[in-house]
């Protein structure tokens, strides 16, 4: 008999299973299976609503579920970002709650790449004492904390960090949006408008492409205003797969975006074809901005962005004709989200374009969308932890930037510097897709602390010395969601099925138990419920409500288009001359700009995008949308044919790609559809965390060639700014 | 008789012995190891129940804990995971409609639920860290152990036929997979003593 002391330790327990196994009698499993799928068959099949999960846009969904497992998932039909639909990212991402390569259990580092099992209270312990340690020695502003936010985030993530005294908050925009944020708020108000897409008549898409940075909505609306006879336009150096939908391509030299808004805009005051009462009632320094466009003419304009003169003169009349029905779109990322060192100022060339077209709040053109009023914790029962005393890091170096979103590199630079000691990451891929990998990595090497909360172990985790498991988004409850809009709503995530792995927790309850474990658990008194249902108060609108629609409208509240609300810009009108930007050191008139590198006769600019079937790198381990991939080699670098053949490369062959940063090998796209002196390469390769085992070694990851850079206004990334050599090489 | 059911008892404790390999190690089981020659014992065992040579365990058994752990988190903790619902297709519902209802290497199919059945028709409740995974190979070896000695040959029979067929699959993926041994090894010596376990005594 095999002798061991080790059965004592098994599940089994005789008593209560004998009984049950007698009372099944000898029918077997089969019959015991058989009766398992009947009853499974006609299992009640519940329906959760819910918000997705796989980028931003957090559209609508409901979760139809079966025996406590995903059934179906469909598109919220209330919800105005998915209006029904879900698009494939939507339903490939789900697949994560199942993926074998999540994270289980607390992790605590011991070696590189090497990590060993911790209990909660053992990690939070730890964490504690060395952010106590921490911010003792070097003070609260050596500790940071940095996401990409979704509604939980939002509200606990910047509370945490400022109940440890710290104002280091931070989020992903730094690569996405932080150029058009700033250029957008120091001009209109607002980090970003809306647009009325389905009623426009002439829509210019400026490198945001509906057709891969997919929200369903978006896209129908698009159909809807081709259907209506609008002229669809896209700028993009790279005919994007919104083309299907366009009516001209501009295959723009990349970088030179701000050129032809200029230039567009120069023609508009000198054909007398801008909206003079709107600009009169709602704007300010008109006079100074006219003045300054006068040397932005459509010829100069030529010379710079390679689009003829006269196209730009016959869209600029177009639009003009067609306003305010007509509209520059807002973007994200798009061309001057972060990508060259003139898109602050082409997304305030953008903003002021659409003002000389009147179109703001108007049928058809660019909106202020109105939000729900929600309610707020009482702050005499639960304590708000306030302003802590020093500044943001970066807000000095760059006082432009949105507050809101800071500059998230900013951790990394003072980490090299010394200064940063302590980092947390929640959901946030930092160390691969915020800056150059290799001075991320060495950045988060020098921290005494980096603490990572994901659901995957990304290679920011990697690099953490304590790495928490969240739950994903399908098995947890977050905080209300406020949805702007014309039609402002208000969006709730459910939890749609038992956690998977008994061991991951929500973020609400890891930084409400890492806040006691710090010493400041006051500010976090409530529970996730009394949060939600002190932001309802004011609505008139019932959790158990909520919990049942998920998404709610208020028609009531609809803007009304043609009034104007107040902006929030220093002024209360559209800025065409920036006081902050002159207090700021920059010239308060925007400005023709140079990107900060060009490509010679024998180098490309490097230019990054989304594919339909992805968000950042954030689904490149899924494996069914991974096989899209690979089914259709999507990975492969787009060079266009005359470059390729100068270079004698064709189509599939492997090529090497050399920057001042990293040398990589990958297949090449040899297509028209790319400008010639465009390298274009999607942005969500190049996994090189080994835990990833889908999206390990697929492609190669853009930011490895991007230096690590500040744009000089908003302290964006810079990403477009990169030169490289490509060469054939043997298979 | 007595002799069968002996050999029944016997090849249950095996089959325990193999599930605590399969758990998150620990310090206990470490000592098994070390102080109390398990693997050399679960050894002698496999040979005398079913005539299985097996290699030297030796080169491959961690030399401390700490490896064990290492060896864990490398293998069957992360890389090559023990649970039934990878190694199939995730459902046989044919009205589900999510994009990876057919495909391989998700949590949660079809035999997780099979196995949560079988655990709740039985009254049996399991550690909060399986709940999740209820076909882990831990808890089936231990449900199988189970049935050796309380129910009918043709359940146990059936049991085996339906749960542990995934085995060569999950040998190849640890030997692809990890580069490491220790488990591979252990594995491998599974698939052989269920293979003349089913032959034998079924």
């Amino acid at each position: 008999m095999l002798d061991t002391k080790l059965s004592r330790r098994g599940f089994i327990k005789a008593s209560a299973a004998t009984a049950a196994l007698a009372s099944a009698g000898t029918a077997g499993f089969n019959q015991w299976s058989n009766n398992y799928v009947k009853a499974g068959g006609k299992a009640e099949i519940k329906e959760i609503a819910s918000t997705c999960n796989a980028c931003s846009s957090k559209c609508g969904m409901i979760g139809h579920i079966k025996n406590g497992r995903l059934w179906k998932l469909t598109g919220h039909p209330d919800h105005p970002y998915s209006k029904g639909k879900l698009c494939a990212r939507g339903h490939g991402y789900a697949t994560v709650v199942y993926s074998e390569d999540r994270l289980t259990q607390p992790l605590k580092r011991v070696g590189e790449g090497k990590f060993e099992p911790i209990t909660w209270e053992k990690a939070y312990e730890e964490i504690a004492a060395k952010l106590n340690k921490i911010i003792k020695e070097f003070g609260p502003q050596s500790v940071a904390l940095t996401e990409d936010p979704r509604a939980t985030g939002k509200f606990y993530s910047p509370r945490f960090i400022n109940a440890l005294g710290s104002a280091n908050y931070y989020t992903h925009h730094v690569v996405c949006s932080n150029a058009r944020d700033a250029g957008f708020l120091h001009t209109v108000g607002v980090t970003a408008t809306s647009a009325d897409i389905s009623n426009a008549k002439y829509i210019m898409f400026i490198g945001r492409s509906y057709g891969d940075g997919i929200r369903p909505s978006s896209v129908q609306s698009l159909a809807t205003a081709k259907d209506n006879g609008a002229k669809i336009v896209i700028v993009d150096p790279r005919l994007n797969n919104t083309g299907n939908l366009a009516t001209e391509w501009l295959a723009i030299r990349p970088g030179t975006d701000l050129a032809l808004v200029l230039a567009m805009s120069h023609v508009l005051i000198k054909e007398s074809l801008h909206d003079l009462e709107f600009i009169r009632n709602y704007t300010m320094g008109f006079e100074e901005y006219a003045k300054e466009l006068r040397k932005y003419t459509p010829e100069w304009a030529e010379g710079i962005t390679g689009i003829p003169a006269d196209s730009i003169t016959r869209i600029a009349v177009d639009m003009g004709k067609a306003k305010p029905k007509a509209l520059i779109e807002q973007s994200w990322r798009g061309a001057f989200g972060c990508n060259y060192e003139n898109s602050t100022e082409t997304g305030r060339a953008v903003a002021m374009f659409n003002a000389l077209l009147g179109n703001y709040q108007q049928k058809g053109g660019s909106i202020f969308g109105g939000k729900v009023n929600l309610g707020k914790l009482d702050e005499k029962k639960y304590p708000n932890p306030g302003e802590p005393d020093e500044p943001q890091a970066g807000s000095k170096q760059f006082p432009l930037a949105y507050k809101g979103s800071g500059v998230a590199t900013i951790v990394a630079k003072e980490a090299l510097e010394g200064k940063m000691k302590a980092a947390i990451y929640y959901h946030s891929n930092a160390a691969l897709g915020y800056g150059n990998p290799k001075v991320m990595k060495e950045a988060l090497s020098k921290m005494d602390l980096v603490v990572a909360i994901d659901v995957q172990m990304s290679e920011t985790a990697l690099l953490a010395h304590y790495v928490l498991p969240e739950v994903t988004y399908i098995e947890r409850d977050e905080v209300i969601e406020g949805l702007s809009g014309k039609i402002p709503g208000i969006a709730l995530r459910q939890q749609m099925v038992e956690k998977v792995h008994p061991q991951t927790k929500p973020v609400h309850e890891i930084y409400t138990e890492l806040a006691r474990a710090c010493g400041v658990g006051q500010y976090f008194n409530f529970t996730l419920d009394d949060l939600n249902e002190a932001m309802l108060a004011p609505t008139g609108i019932t959790y158990k409500e909520l919990k049942e629609k998920g998404t709610i409208m208020f028609p009531d509240q609809e803007i009304t288009l043609g009034e104007m609300p107040e902006l929030k810009t220093p002024s209360g009108k559209i800025e065409y001359y920036s006081e902050t930007y002159k207090a700021a050191g920059f010239k308060p008139i925007v400005e023709w700009i140079e990107p900060k590198v060009s490509p010679a006769n024998d180098s490309f600019r490097l230019i990054t995008g989304k594919q339909a079937i992805h968000s950042h790198t954030q689904t490149a381990n899924i494996p069914i949308l991974m096989q899209i991939t690979k089914d259709y080699d999507l990975e492969r670098i787009w060079i266009n044919p005359a470059r390729a053949k100068v270079l004698g490369i064709k189509d599939g062959d492997l090529v090497e790609v050399k920057s001042s940063e990293a040398v990589s090998k990958i297949r090449v796209k040899v297509t028209e559809r790319i400008h010639p002196e465009a390298i274009f390469v999607p942005s969500h390769y190049g996994i090189t965390s080994k835990d990833l085992k889908t999206g390990y070694g697929i492609g190669f990851g853009y930011m490895e060639h991007v230096p690590f850079d500040f744009e000089k206004w908003s302290g964006s990334g810079n990403i477009h700014e990169v030169i490289v050599n490509v060469r054939k090489v043997k298979s | 008789m007595i002799e069968t059911i002996d050999k029944r008892t016997e090849s249950a404790q095996v089959f325990r012995v193999f599930a605590e390999i399969y758990k998150t190690p620990t310090l206990e089981i470490w000592k098994e190891i070390t102080q109390n020659d398990l693997l050399p014992k679960l050894r002698d065992a496999v040979q005398e129940l079913y005539q299985i040579k097996t290699t030297e365990w030796k080169d491959v058994q961690p030399d401390s804990y700490d490896q064990l752990i290492s060896s864990y988190m490398a293998t069957i903790g992360k890389a090559a995971i023990p649970v039934e619902s990878l190694y199939k297709p995730w459902t046989q519902d044919e009205t589900c409609t999510l994009a990876f209802a057919r495909e391989k290497g998700y949590l949660q199919g079809d035999s997780a639920l099979h196995i949560r059945f079988i655990l709740n028709e039985m009254q049996i409740s399991i550690p909060s860290e399986y709940e999740g995974t209820p076909d882990h190979l831990a808890i089936l070896l231990e449900l199988l152990a189970y049935f050796i000695e309380h129910a009918p040959k043709s359940f146990t029979a059936e049991f085996i036929g339906d749960h542990f067929d995934w085995l060569d699959n999950f040998a190849f993926k640890l030997e692809s997979n990890t580069g490491q041994t220790f488990y591979l090894e252990i594995t491998r010596v599974l698939i052989a003593t269920m293979k003349a376990f089913r032959s034998t005594y079924l």
